[in-house]
C-alpha cells in the first residue's frame, strides 16, 4: 500500500513540477490578470448612466456626433466627407464634412461595421453609447505601458488602476457621452507614450507610430494643439538641459514631419500646420534641431574650440535673425494667421470675458474652482507633488516629459474646467509613480526586516532611505511603522476608490436631457420634457419648418426634432447668433421683423419656473443680451438691469418685462399656481413673483408646452391681413 | 306603390340641381353666393338695377335685414356665403351672431365685401371701415361739398351732389372701356389710412371739395379737404380678399344710375351718369370676375435636364418656369405681361430677373446659381395694381463643390508634381547608393 | 344640407341615388331582381351603433323564398361604393331550430359577381348552409363594421370645442330584394344630436333615432339620411402597424410592434394651451386622448415602450392569468390630426404558442390584428420570423390576406431566417382571431449558433498560442 502510494506520488511529482509556474510566469500571470480586471473595471464603472437612466446619448454636442455618425453609416464616407447640411444655420447652411473632426464618427462607424461583419446586428446608437467607455478601457492599457516606460511595471499597473476610475476622466467618458474627448484622451496618451518610447529607443518605427497616433488625435479633437506645442517645448527643454541626443533628433523630426503631413489630410485642419500661429513653435523647434545637428557636425569636423566658438556665434545670429524675419514677414503678410481667441483665453484667463462673450458664456469654459479639483482628483491632488519629487529624484528623458506634461496640463486645468480632462492622465501617472515607489520601498523594508535583520540592515537602510529620509541605524519599531504606513496607504487608496464610484454614480451619470428629481415621497420623478417637445416638433410640424431657439439646443433639435434650426452649438458664426440674441432681447414687434427675415416658423424657449430647473433661458438671458449687444449696439445690457441687478419681479426694468424672451417664458404663467401658499405666477427658480403677469402676444401664438412647462414652443403668425 | 318612390325623386332632383351649381362655381376663384344686408327692404327695389346686374352675372343674392335675429355668416366653422354687400349704413348693430369681428373674420377668411356708407353712417359701419384702412369723417353730419364740380342736374341744391370724374387709372378695376360720364355721388367722404398700403382711392374728390355739415355755417376749417378726400376706395387684403368702400349709398341707386348728368360749368351734358358702368365694373372687380391671377406648376431644373433636383451646386445653370393664368369671369386665360420677375433669394436677392413669357401663360427664365452656398428660395413676388398678388416661394439648398468636382490637373501645379516625383526618385537612388557602395 | 354639398361622399351617394331611383322606376318590370328571383325580405331591422369611432351595424333579415321559385342557395346583400371602401368585416349567422334549441350557425360571406347590381353598388353573397326551399322562411343575423365613416364636421375645432361628426346612410335598407317591412335604429353616444334628416315616420328618443317602420320598399331603393351629432370618443387611427414575431426555439417568442398613430378626428385648430389642458380637464380637449390601452397575451415579459429618440417612461403593465394589459401614454396628448410613432416590444414563453401538428410539422398559433383596443388599422403587416433553417412555411388565416416570403438577418445568422409576411388593410378589433403558421424545422439547427461561437473562441485561443510560440523578430537572425 504505502509503496504503491509512494509510487503514485513519485509518479505525480514531475507532472506537478511541470505544472507549477516559475516566478517570472507567476508575475506575468498576476500582471495580466490585474490588467484584465482593471480593463473590465474601467468599462463597467462607466455604465452607471445606462443603469440609472437608459442607453441614450447625453448632453448637447454628442447629439451632433450621433447624427453625423448616423449619416456616415447610412450614406458612406464619400457622402459624409462632402456633406452640406442645409438643416442647420438656416439660411447659411453648414459644410459639415469640412468643419468637424471625423475621428470619432469614423471610429464608431468602423466598430459598427466590424460588429455587423461578425453578424452581430447591433444598432449604431448602442455602438455610439459604448464608444467612450470602450476607449477609456483602452486608455488604461496605454497608461500601463506608459507607466512602465517612465518608471516600472508596478507604476504602470497603479497608473492603470488610478486612471480607470479617475473622476476627472470619467466625467467625459461615461456611457452615452459620445464626444470627441472620449477617444481623444486615448489618442493623446497613446501619442505621448509612443513619442517617449521613440525618444528612449531612438527607433524610427516608434516615431512613425507616434506620428500615426498624432494623426488620430488630430482627426479626433481640436486639443491636438496641446500636443503640437508640448512636444517642441519638451525638446527645447532637453536641448537647454544639454540632453540633446541622436535619439531625440530622430524621434522629433520623424514625428513632426509625418505627423504634420498626416494632420493636413484632415479637412478641418488643412494648412493650419504651416499657417497658423499655434503651430509655429513646432516648426521653429524643428529648424532649431537642424541647426543643432549641423553645429554638432561642424564641431566634429573642425575640432578646434576657438574656431567653432566664432562659427557658432555667426550661425546663431544668422539663424535667429532669419527666423524672426520669417515670422515677422509671415505674420505681417497675413500668411501666418495670429493666435485664435480660444488660444488667447487659454494663456490669459481674463481674455475671453471681455473679448469673446460667446466663449465665456459656456459654463465649462469657466476657471476651475478648488472644490472641483478636489472633486475630480481627490487624493491624487496630494500624491501629485510627491510623484514630482520622485520624478526629480530619478531624472530621465521620460520623467522630464511626464513632469512637463503634468505641470502644463495642470495650469490649463486651472484655466478651464473642461481641461481637467487633459490633466487627468498626467496626474494619474505621476501619482502612480509616487504610490508605487513608496509601496515598493515599504514592502522591501518589511520583507528584509522579516528575513534577516542584521545581515541586510544596510540594504534595509538603503530602501528605508528611499522610503522616508535617510536614517543611520534601523530603529526598533521601524517594521511596525512601515506596516502602519502601508495600511495607511491602502486606506487612502480605498477611500479614493469609494469616492470615485460615488462621484460617478451620483454626479457624472446624468444625461442632462432627462432630468430626475426626488419627489415628496422620496420617489424618483423623471422630467422628460425635452424629448417630449422635440418629438412633438418631429411629428407635428411641417418638415421644412425653421425653429429659432438659443444655440444651446440647436444640435438636439436637429438630431431629435429633425427640423431646421437657425443657430446651433457649433458657434462658427457670431453674427448669426447675435441676431438671435437680439431677437430674443428686443420687443415683440422688432423681434417679429427679425424672425420674418429669417423665415422663422417656430420659437422654442426653455423655462424652469414651474419645476425649479435652474439652467433655463431666463438665467441664460444676460448672455443673449451681451452676445447680441456685442454685434448690435442697440441692445444695451443696462436696459435689462435695475441698478446692476438682474431681476424678473415687479422691480425689473420695463425692457426686461416686455422683451420677447420674458414674454415667451412667462406667457400665461401668471395664472398658474406653482407652489402651495405662494401667489400665482411664483417663479420657483428665481424665487419671486413675476412682474408682468398678463403677457399678451401679438405676433406669436402658443403652439405647444410640455407637461412640466420646461420647453415652450410658439408659432410665428403670418403678417396681418388688412394692413 | 308610388308612395315610397316620390320622396326619392324629389330629393334626387333637388340635390342634383344644387350639386350641379356647386360644380359650376367650383372652377372659378370665388363662389357665387352673396349676402346682401340692408336697413329696410326698400333698398332692394331702389337699387334693383345694381342688384340686377349682379344677378345677371350669375351671383345669387340673399337679401336679409341687417338686424335679422337669425343672421349668421358661418355654420360649424364653414362660411355660408362667398361675398357680402353691406347696404345698411345706419344699422347700429347686426342681428344674430354677426358683429364687427364676424365681418372682419369673414374678410380674413378670404371673402369679398362691398360696403356703402351714408351721411347717417353708424359707428358699427365706421368701425368696419376703419379696420379696412378707411377713416370716415368723424363729424356725423358732415357730407362732401363741392361748389365747383357739383352736378347741376337739379336747380336748387347745396352742392352735395358731386359729379366726380377723378378716377383711378386702372383697366383692371374699372374695365377697359373708359368711363367718360362723371359719377354722381352724395354722401360722406373718407380718407385712406396713410399707414395702410393696401387701400386705393378709386374715386377721389376734386381739389375744391371739402367735407362739412351743409346745414350749418362752417365754424372751424374742415378736417378733410381737397383731393385728400376719397369718395370710393378699394382695399385688397393680403389674402386677396377685396373690399370696396363707398361714402354714398345713393351711388348704387337706380336714380343715380339712370339719371342724366351735367357737370356744373361744363357745356356737355351726358344723358346717363357714369354710375352704372362704374358700379358694374368695380363690382366685377370686387367679386373676382376680373384681375384674379393664379400660378400653377412651378418648375425648375438644371439646363439640359428635365427632372427637378433636390439640391443645386454653386455655379449650376438652371431654368425656372411657372404658369400664370387670369380669370376672365368665365374661364382661365393665360396672363400676358412683361414685368413678372423671379428672385433667387437668401436673406437678400442674389438674382433678380424678368421672366419671358410665351403668351400661353408660361413664364420662364434661366440663370446661373451664384457662387454662394446656402439655403436659397425661388421667389416670385408679383403685386400689380388691381391684380391679386402672387407670392410664390420655393426653398432649394445650394451646396459647394464636392472634393472631386474641382479641376484635376492644374498647369501651375506641375512644378510641385515634378518636385515630389524627383524627390522620390532621388531618395530611391540615394538609398541604393548608400546600401551598395563600398 | 347646404354645407354638406362640398364634401366628396355626397357626390358619390348622389350617383347611387340616381341609380336607386332609376332602378326603382324600372322596378315594375319583373326582370330586375338579380340572382335568385322570388326571394323577399319579409322583415328587416337595422341597428347602427355610432357610439365609438367605428361604425357597427347589426342587420336582421327575415328572408322568404317564393312558393313558385326554385331553391335558393344564397342570399344577396348590397353595399354602396363608399360602404365597400370602408367595409372592414362582414359576418352572417343563421338562426336554426325552433324556439327551444335555437342555434346560430355562422355562414360564409363573399363578394359575388354572378349578379351585377345596378350601377356601383356591389353585392355580397351569404352562402346558406342548407338551401332555402320554396315558401320557406329563415332569419339571418348580419353584422358588419365600417371604418372612417364618421366625417368630423366642423373639420377643425379649437381646444375648447367638442367634436361633432356626420354619419351618412340610407333610411331604408339597400337590398336587391323586395323588403316588406323594415326599421332602422341609429344609436349615438350622447344626447347632443345637432340634426338628423327626417324621413317620416322618424322618431328620436334621447341618443337614439328610429327610421321607420317603412313597408313595401322596392328593390335597390335608397333614402339618403344625414345624422349630425357629438362624438368625443378618441379617434385613434393606426395608419401603419408592423408586427414582427420572432420565434426562437430556445424558448422565447419576441414580438416587436411599430405603430404609426394619428388622431383621426376633427383637426386641432389654433393654440394648444397647456394651462387650459391641465386646469380644465373636462372641457378642454374633450376629443383628445393621452393614454392608450393594449391587451397583450398573458405571461408576457420584458415589455418595452420606446420611439426613435429613446425610452418613454410612462407605461404600466397589469397582468393576470388571462391577459396582460399595457396602459401607456404617448409623449404628448394627441389632438386632432397630430401624429406619433412608437414601438412596443415584449417576449412570451414559447410553449404557449408553438405546437406540433399531427403531420409532424410545427405550427405557431398567434393572434391576428392589433392589440390596441377599438382602433382602426389602415395597413397591417405581420412578419413571422421563423428560426434559421426552417422549411416550407405556410400561413393559415381565416380571411383574405396578401402573403409573401422574405429572408431576414439577425444575430449570428448565416443563411438568414425565412420570414412569412402577411398584409391586410382596414383591420379592426373583430380581426383579432388566432391564425397559424406551419413550418418544418430540424432541431439540429439549434446547435448551429452555439457551435459557431465555440469554434470562434477556440480559433482565437489557438491563434494566441501560436503567436506566443512564434518569434517574429529579425534581430536574432542577424545575431546568428
Amino acid at each position: 500500500m504505502a509503496a504503491a502510494s509512494a509510487a503514485t506520488t513519485s509518479a505525480l511529482e514531475p507532472l506537478l513540477r511541470s505544472l507549477r509556474l516559475k516566478t517570472k510566469q507567476q508575475e506575468l500571470l498576476l500582471r495580466v490578470s490585474a490588467l484584465a480586471l482593471i480593463y473590465v473595471l474601467a468599462f463597467a464603472v462607466r455604465l452607471f448612466s445606462v443603469l440609472r437612466y437608459e442607453s441614450m446619448i447625453h448632453e448637447f454636442d454628442p447629439y451632433f456626433n450621433y447624427r453625423t455618425t448616423l449619416y456616415l453609416t447610412e450614406h458612406g464616407y464619400g457622402e459624409f466627407w462632402n456633406w452640406f447640411d442645409s438643416e442647420s444655420w438656416y439660411p447659411l447652411g453648414r459644410v459639415v464634412g469640412g468643419t468637424l473632426f471625423p475621428g470619432l464618427m469614423v471610429t464608431a462607424a468602423l466598430l459598427h461595421r466590424l460588429l455587423h461583419a461578425l453578424s452581430l446586428a447591433v444598432h449604431i446608437r448602442e455602438v455610439c453609447v459604448l464608444t467612450a467607455p470602450f476607449f477609456a478601457a483602452n486608455t488604461t492599457l496605454v497608461a500601463y505601458a506608459f507607466g512602465r516606460e517612465i518608471w516600472d511595471s508596478g507604476a504602470g499597473l497603479v497608473a492603470a488602476a488610478l486612471i480607470a476610475v479617475c473622476p476627472g476622466y470619467i466625467s467625459r467618458s461615461v456611457a452615452g457621452s459620445y464626444d470627441n474627448e472620449g477617444v481623444a484622451i486615448f489618442a493623446l496618451l497613446l501619442t505621448f507614450y509612443l513619442f517617449v518610447r521613440a525618444v528612449n529607443t531612438g527607433s524610427l518605427a516608434w516615431a512613425l507610430a507616434s506620428a500615426f497616433g498624432y494623426f488620430y488625435m488630430v482627426s479626433a479633437w481640436g486639443g491636438y494643439v496641446f500636443i503640437i506645442n508640448l512636444l517642441p517645448l519638451y525638446v527645447l527643454v532637453l536641448l537647454v538641459t544639454g540632453r540633446y541626443s541622436q535619439r531625440l533628433y530622430v524621434a522629433y523630426n520623424c514625428m513632426y514631419i509625418l505627423g504634420m503631413l498626416l494632420g493636413m489630410q484632415i479637412r478641418f485642419v488643412g494648412f493650419q500646420h504651416v499657417q497658423s500661429g499655434e503651430h509655429m513653435a513646432a516648426m521653429g523647434v524643428f529648424f532649431l534641431l537642424q541647426v543643432f545637428f549641423f553645429l554638432d557636425w561642424v564641431k566634429y569636423m573642425l575640432n578646434d574650440v576657438k574656431l567653432f566658438k566664432s562659427f557658432l556665434r555667426i550661425t546663431l545670429t544668422c539663424v535667429i535673425t532669419v527666423g524672426t524675419l520669417a515670422l515677422g514677414i509671415g505674420t505681417a503678410s497675413g500668411y501666418i494667421s495670429p493666435w485664435t481667441g480660444r488660444f488667447y483665453s487659454l494663456l490669459d484667463p481674463t481674455y475671453a470675458k471681455d473679448h469673446i462673450p460667446i466663449i465665456a458664456s459656456v459654463s465649462e469654459h469657466q476657471p476651475t474652482a478648488w472644490s472641483s479639483f478636489m472633486f475630480d482628483f481627490h487624493i491624487l491632488l496630494f500624491l501629485f507633488p510627491a510623484g514630482l519629487y520622485f520624478c526629480f529624484k530619478r531624472l530621465s528623458d521620460a520623467t522630464i516629459f511626464i513632469v512637463m506634461y503634468g505641470l502644463t496640463s495642470m495650469y490649463f486645468a486651472g484655466v478651464m474646467v473642461r481641461l481637467i480632462l487633459v490633466a487627468a492622465p498626467a496626474v494619474c501617472l505621476i501619482s502612480a509613480i509616487a504610490v508605487s515607489a513608496t509601496m515598493k520601498n515599504l514592502t522591501t523594508l518589511i520583507r528584509t526586516k522579516s528575513k534577516s535583520p542584521q545581515t541586510t540592515s544596510g540594504k534595509a537602510t538603503g530602501s528605508k532611505a528611499a522610503a522616508k529620509g535617510a536614517v543611520d541605524q534601523p530603529l526598533p519599531f521601524q517594521h511596525n511603522v512601515a506596516i502602519a504606513l502601508l495600511l495607511g496607504a491602502f486606506y487612502l487608496l480605498s477611500r479614493y476608490a469609494i469616492h470615485c464610484t460615488w462621484v460617478t454614480s451620483e454626479a457624472y451619470s446624468s444625461p442632462s436631457i432627462v432630468l430626475s428629481a426626488r419627489g415628496h415621497n422620496g420617489g424618483r420623478v423623471i422630467f422628460d420634457d425635452y424629448r417630449e417637445a422635440y418629438y412633438w416638433l418631429r411629428q407635428n410640424t411641417p418638415t421644412d419648418a425653421k425653429i429659432m431657439s438659443w444655440w444651446d439646443y440647436g444640435y438636439q433639435i436637429t438630431a431629435m426634432g429633425n427640423r431646421t434650426v437657425i443657430v446651433d452649438n457649433n458657434t462658427w458664426n457670431n453674427t448669426h447668433i447675435a441676431t438671435v440674441g437680439r431677437a430674443m432681447s428686443s420687443y415683440e414687434d422688432e423681434a417679429y421683423e427679425i424672425m420674418q427675415s429669417l423665415d422663422v416658423n417656430y420659437v422654442l424657449v426653455v423655462f424652469g419656473g414651474v419645476t425649479g430647473y435652474s439652467s433655463d433661458d431666463i438665467n441664460k438671458f444676460l448672455w443673449m443680451v451681451r452676445i447680441g449687444g456685442g454685434v448690435f449696439p442697440v441692445i444695451k445690457e443696462p436696459d435689462y438691469l435695475v441698478n446692476g441687478e438682474y431681476r424678473v419681479d415687479k422691480g425689473a426694468s420695463h425692457k426686461m418685462l416686455n422683451c420677447l424672451m420674458y414674454k415667451l417664458c412667462y406667457y400665461r404663467f401668471g395664472e398658474l399656481t406653482t407652489e402651495y401658499g405662494k401667489p400665482p405666477g411664483y417663479d420657483r427658480v428665481r424665487g419671486v413673483e413675476i412682474g408682468n403677469k398678463d403677457v399678451k402676444l401679438e405676433y406669436l401664438e402658443e403652439a405647444f408646452t410640455t407637461s412640466n412647462w420646461i420647453v415652450r414652443i410658439y408659432k410665428v403668425k403670418p403678417p396681418k391681413n388688412r394692413s | 306603390m308610388a308612395a315610397p318612390r316620390l320622396p326619392v325623386l324629389f330629393l334626387l332632383l333637388a340635390l342634383l340641381v344644387v350639386a350641379c351649381r356647386g360644380e359650376a362655381s367650383g372652377e372659378g376663384p370665388r363662389g357665387r353666393k352673396v349676402l346682401v344686408l340692408v336697413d329696410d327692404l326698400a333698398v332692394r327695389s331702389s337699387h334693383s338695377a345694381f342688384f340686377g346686374s349682379l344677378q345677371a352675372r350669375g351671383l345669387d343674392l340673399e337679401f336679409r335685414l341687417a338686424d335679422d335675429p337669425k343672421l349668421s355668416l358661418h355654420r360649424y366653422g364653414q362660411y355660408l356665403y362667398d361675398g357680402l354687400v353691406l347696404f345698411a349704413p345706419s344699422t347700429p348693430r347686426f342681428g344674430g351672431s354677426v358683429d364687427q369681428n364676424a365681418v372682419l373674420e369673414f374678410i380674413d377668411a378670404g371673402h369679398d365685401m362691398i360696403l356703402a356708407a351714408d351721411s347717417s353712417a353708424s359707428d358699427l359701419i365706421r368701425g368696419i371701415a376703419t379696420e379696412c384702412g378707411v377713416d370716415f369723417d368723424e363729424d356725423p353730419e358732415a357730407m362732401v361739398i363741392d361748389h365747383i364740380n357739383y352736378a347741376s342736374t337739379e336747380v336748387e341744391g347745396d352742392h352735395t351732389l358731386i359729379a366726380g370724374d377723378d378716377l383711378i387709372e386702372s383697366d383692371v378695376i374699372l374695365g377697359s372701356k373708359k368711363i367718360d360720364a362723371p359719377v354722381l355721388f352724395r354722401g360722406i367722404g373718407h380718407a385712406a389710412n396713410p399707414s395702410n398700403s393696401l387701400v386705393l382711392k378709386v374715386l377721389s374728390a376734386s381739389p375744391s371739395a371739402y367735407s362739412a355739415n351743409p346745414k350749418t355755417k362752417l365754424a372751424s376749417p374742415p378736417s378733410l379737404t381737397g383731393s385728400a378726400i376719397s369718395l370710393v376706395s378699394v382695399m385688397q387684403a393680403r389674402n386677396n380678399a377685396r373690399v370696396l368702400i363707398s361714402g354714398s349709398l345713393d351711388l348704387f341707386s337706380n336714380r343715380f344710375l339712370k339719371s342724366s348728368v351735367k357737370k356744373a360749368g361744363s357745356k356737355l351734358s351726358h344723358e346717363k351718369a357714369g354710375n352704372e358702368q362704374f358700379v358694374t365694373e368695380t363690382s366685377k372687380w370686387v367679386f373676382h370676375e376680373r384681375g384674379h391671377l393664379k400660378a400653377v406648376n412651378v418648375k425648375h431644373h438644371k439646363i439640359g435636364e428635365t427632372n427637378e433636383p433636390s439640391m443645386y451646386r454653386i455655379n449650376d445653370d438652371l431654368e425656372y418656369s411657372v404658369e400664370i393664368y387670369e380669370w376672365s369671369g368665365t374661364s382661365w386665360k393665360p396672363y400676358v405681361a412683361d414685368d413678372v420677375q423671379v428672385q433667387f433669394y437668401m436673406m437678400s436677392p442674389y438674382v433678380l430677373k424678368n421672366m419671358s413669357t410665351d403668351k400661353k401663360g408660361v413664364y420662364s427664365s434661366s440663370f446661373k446659381v451664384p457662387d454662394v452656398y446656402g439655403v436659397f428660395q425661388f421667389k416670385v413676388e408679383y403685386q400689380k395694381l388691381g391684380y391679386t398678388g402672387l407670392s410664390l416661394a420655393k426653398q432649394i439648398p445650394v451646396r459647394p463643390y464636392r472634393h472631386n468636382e474641382y479641376e484635376r490637373f492644374i498647369t501651375s501645379a506641375y512644378p510641385y508634381y515634378a518636385a515630389s516625383f524627383s524627390t522620390m526618385g532621388a531618395f530611391f537612388i540615394f538609398s541604393i547608393a548608400y546600401l551598395y557602395h563600398k | 344640407m347646404a354645407p354638406s354639398l362640398h364634401s366628396l361622399p355626397t357626390t358619390v351617394f348622389l350617383l347611387i341615388l340616381a341609380v336607386a331611383v332609376a332602378s326603382a322606376a324600372a322596378a315594375a318590370s319583373p326582370s330586375s331582381p338579380p340572382g335568385e328571383d322570388g326571394i323577399r325580405v319579409v322583415a328587416a331591422e337595422k341597428r347602427i351603433d355610432l357610439t365609438g369611432p367605428i361604425v357597427k351595424v347589426f342587420l336582421t333579415l327575415k328572408v322568404q323564398n317564393a312558393a313558385s321559385a326554385s331553391e335558393a342557395s344564397y342570399v344577396l346583400l348590397a353595399f354602396t361604393p363608399t360602404e365597400v371602401q370602408h367595409l372592414a368585416i362582414v359576418k352572417a349567422t343563421r338562426a336554426e331550430g325552433k324556439r327551444k334549441k335555437k342555434t346560430y350557425v355562422p355562414l360564409p360571406v363573399e363578394p359575388s359577381h354572378l349578379a351585377d347590381a345596378p350601377n356601383g353598388a356591389s353585392l355580397y353573397a351569404i352562402l346558406l348552409s342548407t338551401p332555402l326551399k320554396p315558401a320557406e322562411t329563415t332569419t339571418l343575423e348580419l353584422f358588419y363594421v365600417l371604418t372612417h365613416s364618421l366625417e368630423p364636421f366642423p373639420a377643425e375645432i379649437t381646444q375648447s370645442e367638442s367634436q361633432l361628426v356626420y354619419y351618412r346612410d340610407s333610411a331604408v335598407i339597400l337590398s336587391p330584394y323586395h323588403v316588406l317591412e323594415q326599421a332602422t335604429y341609429i344609436k349615438m353616444p350622447s344626447n347632443r344630436v345637432e340634426s338628423f334628416t327626417r324621413v317620416d315616420p322618424t322618431s328620436r328618443s334621447g341618443p337614439e333615432v328610429k327610421y321607420g317602420t317603412y313597408s313595401n320598399q322596392l328593390p335597390n331603393s335608397y333614402l339618403p339620411i344625414l345624422v349630425h351629432f357629438e362624438n368625443n370618443h378618441p379617434f385613434a387611427v393606426v395608419e401603419e402597424l408592423v408586427r414582427k414575431v420572432e420565434i426562437s426555439h430556445w424558448g422565447n417568442v419576441q414580438i416587436t410592434e411599430q405603430y404609426k398613430l394619428r388622431h383621426g378626428g376633427a383637426r386641432h385648430k389654433g393654440v394648444f394651451s397647456r394651462l387650459e389642458y391641465q386646469s380644465r380637464q373636462s372641457i378642454s380637449g374633450a376629443s383628445s386622448f393621452k393614454n392608450l390601452l393594449a391587451r397583450l397575451p398573458p405571461r408576457v415579459h420584458s415589455v418595452y415602450y420606446r420611439d426613435e429618440i429613446g425610452n418613454i417612461s410612462s407605461s404600466h403593465l397589469r397582468s393576470d392569468s388571462y391577459k396582460s394589459e399595457l396602459e401607456f401614454e404617448p409623449r404628448y396628448p394627441l389632438f386632432g390630426g397630430w401624429h406619433c410613432t412608437f414601438t412596443i416590444g415584449y417576449g412570451m414563453p414559447l410553449q404557449d404558442f408553438l405546437f406540433q401538428a399531427d403531420d409532424g410539422r410545427r405550427y405557431a398559433n398567434l393572434t391576428f390584428g392589433c392589440p390596441l383596443l377599438d382602433t382602426v388599422v389602415d395597413d397591417l403587416t405581420i412578419k413571422v420570423v421563423l428560426p434559421e433553417g426552417s422549411k416550407s412555411p405556410e400561413a393559415v388565416v381565416p380571411f383574405l390576406t396578401e402573403q409573401h416570403l422574405e429572408t431576414s438577418y439577425s444575430y449570428l445568422d448565416v443563411v438568414g431566417r425565412t420570414t412569412v409576411v402577411i398584409k391586410k388593410k382596414n383591420v379592426v378589433g373583430e380581426h383579432n382571431v388566432p391564425f397559424q403558421v406551419y413550418y418544418e424545422f430540424n432541431p439540429m439547427f439549434m446547435l448551429a449558433e452555439p457551435l459557431m461561437l465555440i469554434s470562434a473562441l477556440l480559433f482565437l485561443f489557438v491563434t494566441c498560442i501560436a503567436y506566443l510560440h512564434m518569434d517574429l523578430s529579425i534581430g536574432k537572425s542577424q545575431a546568428s
